[in-house]
């Protein structure tokens, strides 16, 4: 008998299921059991002293996170860093991508360097920059003073947020290269040989052969920028701690400071729920864009 | 004539503009090393120049007292390294799974790219109370479940698709002649996809070894790792610079060393499987 139920469990039909079992498991403990759990918090007065005995205090913590300024302050800040940011990053991902398509020697070195930046940990790379830009050691205002200008980029709050959005578009433009790099590699040779043929300049090639051509990947490599970019914590982190008051700060170092810091556990709570929902809504979409289309494609 | 002398140009503006380029993407990396090996004064005095080199600053940061660097680097080996490994142990069965049989159809991949594409502060914050619950905070069990399932989505993808790209045939015509499923799944699934299952484990080693808000959230000294260690260095030890540059240029190097070796494989990665490599 107890043979019989083993070898039915290897049947292809429960066997599947053994073998996402773990992973499931995973799942429910670290992620679902968790968000379930955050509904709970939401509607009770939690600190990290009081989260024996939580007093049940209805919606009033979304109350406070939807008529804070700081959490509208902080997601507007976030949305104008994420479209400055992403912008930047495509274009010159795709201007570098173009580029290492002609023959040039020592391509490969040159790339390998290129993409140096991905693998740092962005909250390193933010720190490389803190000591780079110091107004006394730093080699970037020292190279300024060379040619005669005299500049603090983490001195005022308009050149500190030029300057963050510059430093997560240099270390993040290797991936859009990356991505499209490998994507102009894939591509037949023969709609371009036609359109030489036809008496096209190289920029009619690019702008209505190539582009059309990896316009998939153009749009997977938006995606993940722009999800990416909605989550910066790090790098903001390390240099300015969201300040001076709160007005470098993303969403997620708001909540953070909200939950950590301040201890307001229950609001912090009704926040990241408030963001789980507008994420998904992005997420449904993004999920049919990539792989549904990707499917209908194919055949 | 004028053709040739334009496409020299040409040539010329293409060279000019790729090593600028590399050099501008190129830079904080290496200026960062160099300003490890310049001693202090010469750091103040001069930030531009290169007068003498040591390696004062790296015996300094690994054996300071009161500041453990190498704590931070052996905490971060043993739960990147930890999480790897249960990480494909939990992720492989269930890639050939969803690969093979679609097993959860939709739902579960959805859920899966989810995972990947939410903030996740989103979970930091009732895991937060839930972890003081279990008492996991601050010990490298805790920060290796993390970051299994948060890397999680990274490491199946790229299985699925090294999977998705062996010959079928292989494994039919094993259970024609008689090999159970799981046969098929160890003895020829299993090392077909090594190659699959190295660049999966170089990935979500980097994503484990890079991460630093879980660490910053769930560590208070004991399992705190080397992204956090160097970046309290930058407020306890606010003047020594080189030291600052020793703890990077130290926590930087396997990540990069790891980078060159998986090139052609980051595109799978860092696309979820949408685009191939």
């Amino acid at each position: 008998m107890v043979t019989f139920l083993f070898s039915s469990l290897l049947e292809d039909r429960y066997l599947k299921w053994l073998l996402v079992l773990p992973l499931i498991i995973l799942l429910l403990v670290i992620t679902i059991f968790p968000t379930l759990y955050a509904y709970y918090m939401s509607v009770h007065r939690i600190t990290i002293e009081t989260f024996r005995s939580p007093v049940f205090i209805g919606l009033k913590n979304f109350l406070m996170v939807l008529l804070s300024g700081e959490f509208w302050y902080s997601l507007i800040f976030t949305i104008i860093f994420m479209i400055s940011a992403t912008s930047i990053e495509l274009a010159l991902g795709l201007a570098l991508a173009l580029l290492f398509r002609s023959n040039i020697r020592g391509k490969s070195i040159m790339i390998a360097l290129i993409l140096t930046p991905l693998a740092v940990a962005p909250a390193l790379y933010g720190l490389m920059f803190r000591l780079m830009l110091d107004p006394i050691t730093g080699v970037i205002p020292a190279m300024f003073k060379l040619i005669g200008v005299n500049i603090s980029p983490l001195s005022t709050l308009t050149s500190t947020v030029i300057s963050l959005i510059v430093i997560d578009a240099l270390q993040y433009t290797p991936f859009v290269f990356l991505i499209l790099f490998a994507a102009l590699h894939a591509l037949p040779l023969e709609p371009v040989e036609a359109a030489l043929v036809d008496g096209a300049s190289s920029w009619q090639i690019i702008r209505y052969v190539t582009l059309p051509l990896i316009k998939p990947a153009v749009i997977v490599a938006t995606i993940f920028r722009f999800m990416d970019s909605f989550k910066t914590f790090d790098t903001i982190y390390v240099i300015t701690g969201g300040g001076p008051g709160i007005s470098t700060s993303t969403v997620t170092i708001n909540v953070y400071k909200q939950t950590f810091l301040m201890g307001n556990f229950g609001t912090g709570a009704a926040a990241t729920l408030i963001l789980f929902y507008l994420s998904m809504m992005a997420i449904t979409v993004i999920y049919k864009v990539m792989y549904r289309k990707g499917e209908s494609s194919e055949r | 004539m004028r053709a040739l002398r334009g496409k020299f140009v040409k040539k010329l503006l293409t060279y000019l503009a790729a090593i600028t380029a590399t050099v501008i993407m190129f830079f904080p990396v290496a200026y960062i090393a160099l300003l490890s090996f310049k001693p202090y004064a010469s750091i103040i005095m001069n930030p531009l120049g290169v007068d003498r080199l040591t390696l004062s600053n790296y015996i300094e940061v690994l054996s300071a007292p009161g500041y453990s660097f190498t704590q931070y680097i052996v905490n971060s080996v043993i739960i990147s390294l930890g999480s790897t490994a249960l990480a494909l142990a939990i992720a492989f069965p269930a890639a050939y799974s969803i690969q093979r049989f679609k097993t959860g159809s939709t739902n579960l991949s959805f859920y899966i790219l989810s995972l990947r594409l939410l903030p996740p502060i989103i979970f930091a914050v009732p895991l937060y109370i839930l972890y003081s619950m279990w008492g996991l905070i601050d010990t490298h069990v805790g920060l290796i479940l993390l970051y299994t399932t948060f890397n999680m989505p990274l490491t199946i993808f790229v299985l699925m698709s090294f999977i998705g790209e062996l010959p079928l045939e292989l494994e039919e015509s094993a259970l024609v002649d008689g090999a159970s499923r799981l046969t098929v799944l160890t003895r020829i699934v299993f090392p077909l996809t090594l190659p699959g299952l190295v660049a999966a484990s170089i990935l979500h080693f980097m994503a484990c070894w890079n991460e630093f808000l879980f660490a910053l959230i769930f560590t208070l000294k004991n399992a705190q790792t080397v992204t956090v260690g160097a970046s309290l260095y930058i407020t306890a030890w606010q003047i020594k610079w080189g030291h600052i540059a020793a703890a990077i240029s130290l926590s930087v190097t396997p990540t990069i060393i790891f980078i060159l070796l998986v090139q052609r494989k980051l595109v799978i990665g860092l696309t979820m499987g949408a685009l191939r490599g």
